[in-house]
């Protein structure tokens, strides 16, 4: 027999290879076979084939377990029991679409939500073996064979546009974000959504009379139209929202179902996709449908709405706002902690308000662009490092020009440096649409960088003086400002670990202490760029006065234009001071807050039956390598100098003091005050806004908790000493959330 | 590594069954191995709710037999520890922890926490292993509680782990460090070792 491209010879290897598989076995258990015929992974899958384990093609499934396409719409309304037509075919596009929206929101794979419905299935295997679309599913009505059938297809150009995007594998990751999952499927590759948009489903709604069914068909056409326009390579527009007024207006007129039972509709799933376009085993289950698709859908259009907002908002003078506000939309909810007390994880973890994949993937999307430097939202990344810089130091017109030109102007080995600085920025940037696991494990990443750059720029740099006013020309700005952001680096990487679930309730103590060693560190480089800041400022106000400006410069004209840039930075300085306290109130609060857990820790230790066990538990790690593993992300790190292993000592000592509850109680106390200079903080931000909001209901629950007489503990198991009676069921960590 | 279990409760396991390791059972006889082999395969398969492929087997039990430890009851298998050891980052020697199985009938007689420590004691002091690592899944309580006894620790959640188990998705990896570089990055560890070939 010939063979070509087109009629391969197909040759059953699986034969051949039990047979040598056999033969080898009891003679030489662990010698290899090999044949031109098959490679090591081939091999290994021509052994399971038939296993049933192993093998997804011996699920057993009978025909009347498959959906069949064909059914009239009469049999359907007898099946589903809806009287009338059009309300039928509104119901099952409903639960096609929630289906849909169950995979987006993180719950499964696209197998096991999406293609598992037999329209979906039917559409992709035409599509894959004919390489067209299927033009009809010859039920005998329009609904089905024309607006099902388009439905259906505009969801899938969707999933080609997601699964096809340049923010796959770069800040979404398949598998951790989202689970394509299919084996040897064409998304509708050959075809164009542009030219297939306005004769597909958009064409077919203006002959819907059922509003219920036009409002959903408009907005998945709204929704496909925004996403894919948006996020696909070759539609998109850099820096330019497409279609983002008719998706807001189709889910304004987006009519919400009424209660009817979702479940009756699995009957258009089955087992069979998984069984023909995946190799996953075992056979996956087919989870009921959750009832918040909804709500998932309002969390994703709210954050385009506010994701769109601040980015039409933003400026060459704006970027340190601009990515505050994108930190604190995107991040506030990796607070939102894991649930693994649950046996059902994949229920427990479907919280709606998590950040949705969509959402991450439309901001990278409509952000990132390298052109010739590195951009985002078409505004260079020097234009933000200086802007951030200037945020909180005052730095003149020269310190300012080299930043901005990327080192130019620089010795070179400093030049060096800003590169490096620009690629661990823009990381740091990109970071936030990580989901947040893989965010936490990226920061350490960037900590090596961040601190190899403080170290290496700071050679370039005066030593700091204790003498800030006499030195004020020599004060090293860049380097301190990096270290400042070394230090939230550190202070997330540990306190993120919480929504984790990482810690064990016994390293609770180290956790917090060495985050309030940092908050210590940085509320002293606050005050010293504080400090700076306010020289400079009465430098630059006394250099106004016009004596001192006419002694100085004869010219008029120098003058003036001297007299102007002193005003400039004037400005700078007091935006730069401002910026400096509302940093000072957070931190203070944060730092009592980390101070207080401490207390705490303490203080239960002291009241707890299980004392000696935890301090003999503590005892035994300190001879183990737990607490160098626990830090390693700071190994290289020598400032701020941490305690680390040392934390023990701390411990040791706090104990011998017996003063844990006056702590308790002076903590409080500051943070009564703490609290009114938190609430007092204007911000513009409601993201922002949000995070200190954050902070004020966890001191008022600690208040609640820790203020009362003695707790009664109630948990004496091991180690978990921590859990107490009336704190509202939970754990104590869960009363101090990472709160970024 | 800390000590879980008694001189006592280590004698009583050991005068009831009887621990092998698949390599000493290799060096024996081919028969032997062969036959124990297939029993641990059919041991994990049978209480382990994810399948595993005939590679993964192959994988560990002939590359790695010495890291196989099992116990026997007579001539039934009733528990084993399979475990793998690598250079990781080209700096630190690492052990990995593949599978624990201990049959239904016998949980609860610390037959978990034997099989562990043998394995962990061959990863230190047999293999001089830097550090050994694993991973759980995140629900999986009873698992967690028994590795932390040992001395490891959390370090990293790994989202979507487990492709759509039953029960569970998301996966904890666990450390447990011997030497001083556990602690250390693997860069940093690979310029000393550079460093040191120059000398």
């Amino acid at each position: 027999m010939t063979t070509n491209r087109l009629k391969p010879k197909q040759i059953d290897i699986t034969s051949s290879i039990r047979k040598l598989h056999d033969t080898i076995t009891d003679e030489n258990p662990t010698a290899i076979f090999k044949s031109s015929l098959f490679d090591l992974f081939t091999s290994t899958s021509a052994l399971e084939v038939g296993n049933e384990n192993l093998d997804s093609s011996t699920i057993e499934i009978s025909r009347e377990d498959i959906f069949d396409t064909n059914t009239s719409i009469d049999d359907l309304m007898k099946k589903f029991e809806i009287n009338d037509k059009e309300e039928c075919v509104y119901q099952i596009l409903d639960y096609i679409f929630r289906s849909f929206m169950q995979w987006i929101h993180d719950n499964g794979s696209l197998t096991t939500n999406f293609i598992s419905i037999g329209y979906v299935s039917d559409i992709l295997d035409f599509y894959t073996s004919k390489v067209s679309i299927l033009s009809t599913f010859e039920s005998g009505d329009y609904l089905i064979d024309e607006l099902l059938r388009h439905f259906v297809i505009t969801l899938i150009f969707m999933v080609k546009a997601i699964g096809s995007n340049e923010a796959i594998n770069f800040v979404v990751l398949e598998e951790e974000d989202i689970r394509l999952d299919s084996l040897g499927l064409n998304f509708l590759t050959e075809h164009d959504y542009k030219d297939y948009n306005p004769t597909g489903l958009k064409a077919c709604i203006q002959n819907i009379k059922h509003e219920r069914l036009k409002s959903l068909c408009g907005f998945v056409q709204a929704l496909a139209q925004f996403v894919i326009f948006n996020i696909s390579t070759e539609y998109i527009d850099k820096g330019k929202v497409q279609f983002f007024d008719e998706l807001l207006l189709s889910f304004e007129n987006l009519s919400k179902p009424v209660g009817y039972h979702l479940n009756r509709f699995n009957i258009l799933k089955s087992y069979h996709p998984q069984r023909i376009f995946s190799n996953t085993y075992p056979k996956k289950q087919i989870h009921d449908l959750e009832s918040n698709g909804y709500q998932v859908l309002e969390n994703i259009v709210d954050t385009f709405k506010k994701t769109v907002n601040i980015l039409s908002n933003v400026d060459l003078k704006s970027t340190y706002d601009f990515e505050e506000k994108l930190y604190y939309l995107f991040t506030n909810s990796f607070g939102i902690g894991y649930d693994d007390s649950s046996k059902d994880q994949i229920k427990s973890d479907s919280v709606v308000y998590r950040m949705n994949v969509l959402n991450r993937i439309f901001l990278f999307q409509i952000l990132i662009s390298v052109v010739e430097d590195i951009f985002v939202n078409q505004i260079n990344i020097t234009q933000y490092i200086t802007n951030d810089v200037r945020s909180l130091l005052m730095i003149d017109e020269d310190t300012h020009n080299i930043l901005l030109k990327g080192g130019e102007g620089a010795p070179e080995e400093l030049q060096n440096e800003l590169q490096s600085l620009k690629q661990v920025y823009l990381d740091s940037f990109l970071n936030i649409m990580r989901n947040p696991c893989y965010y936490r494990k990226s920061l350490s990443k960037q900590l090596l960088l961040w601190d190899s750059i403080q170290a290496n720029i700071s050679m370039f740099e005066k030593p700091q003086s204790p003498d800030i006013e006499g030195n004020l020309d020599e004060y090293p700005a860049i380097s301190l400002w990096v270290y400042f952001k070394k230090m939230n680096h550190m202070i997330e990487f540990l306190l993120r670990g919480f929504s984790e679930n990482l810690y064990s309730e016994w390293e609770y103590f180290a956790i917090y202490w060495n985050t309030f060693c940092i908050f210590d560190e940085k509320i002293n480089l606050l005050s010293q760029f504080r400090q700076y800041n306010e020289l400079c400022k009465k430098r630059y106000e006394k250099q106004n006065q016009s004596k001192n400006l006419k002694k100085k410069y004869k010219d008029v004209e120098k003058r003036l234009k001297i007299k102007d840039r002193n005003l400039r930075y004037i400005t700078q300085i007091d935006s730069a001071l401002a910026n400096i306290s509302k940093l000072m109130i957070e931190t203070e609060a944060m730092s009592l807050l980390c101070f207080l857990q401490c207390s705490r820790y303490i203080y239960l230790l002291e009241s707890s039956k299980n004392k000696v066990d935890v301090l003999d538990h503590l005892q035994n790690i300190s001879s183990t390598f737990i607490y160098d593993i626990r830090f390693k992300a700071f190994s290289s790190i020598g400032s701020p100098d941490l305690p680390k292993k040392n934390t023990n000592l701390v411990i040791d000592r706090l104990l011998k003091n017996g003063k844990s509850k006056e702590y308790v109680n002076d903590c409080l106390q500051k943070l009564s005050l703490v609290k009114e200079k938190v609430r007092e903080i204007e911000c513009g931000n409601e993201e922002k806004k949000l995070f200190l909001d954050r902070i004020l209901f966890t001191i008022k629950q600690f208040e609640d908790v820790y203020g009362k007489p003695s707790p009664s503990l109630s948990n004496n198991d091991g180690l978990n000493f921590f859990k107490i009676e009336n704190s509202y069921e939970s754990k104590t960590h869960e009363f101090f959330p990472t709160l970024f | 590594m800390l000590s879980v279990l008694t001189n006592k409760q280590i004698n009583t396991i050991e005068e009831k069954y009887t621990t092998h390791n698949l390599k000493t059972t290799l060096t024996n006889s081919s028969a032997g191995f062969i036959q124990d082999k297939k029993n641990i395969i059919k041991l994990i398969d049978n209480n382990l709710s994810e399948p595993y492929s005939s590679y993964v087997y192959i994988y560990f039990l002939n590359n790695f037999p010495e890291l196989c430890y099992y116990i026997k009851e007579g001539e039934d298998i009733v528990g084993c520890i399979i475990g793998k050891c690598d250079t990781h980052k080209s700096s630190r020697l690492r052990g990995y922890i593949g599978m624990l199985v201990v049959c239904k009938k016998k949980r609860g007689e610390q037959l978990g926490k034997y099989l562990i420590m043998k394995e962990l004691e061959h990863f230190k002091n047999q293999s001089k292993c830097d550090e050994v690592v694993l991973e759980t899944q995140c629900n999986n309580t009873v698992a967690l509680n028994l590795y932390k006894k040992f001395g490891f620790i959390c370090l990293k959640r790994y989202k979507h782990f487990y492709n759509e188990n039953q029960d569970g998705k998301d996966a904890f990896m666990l450390i447990l460090g011997f030497t001083e570089k556990c602690g250390q990055r693997g860069v940093f560890l690979q310029q000393s070792i550079m460093e040191s070939l120059s000398i």
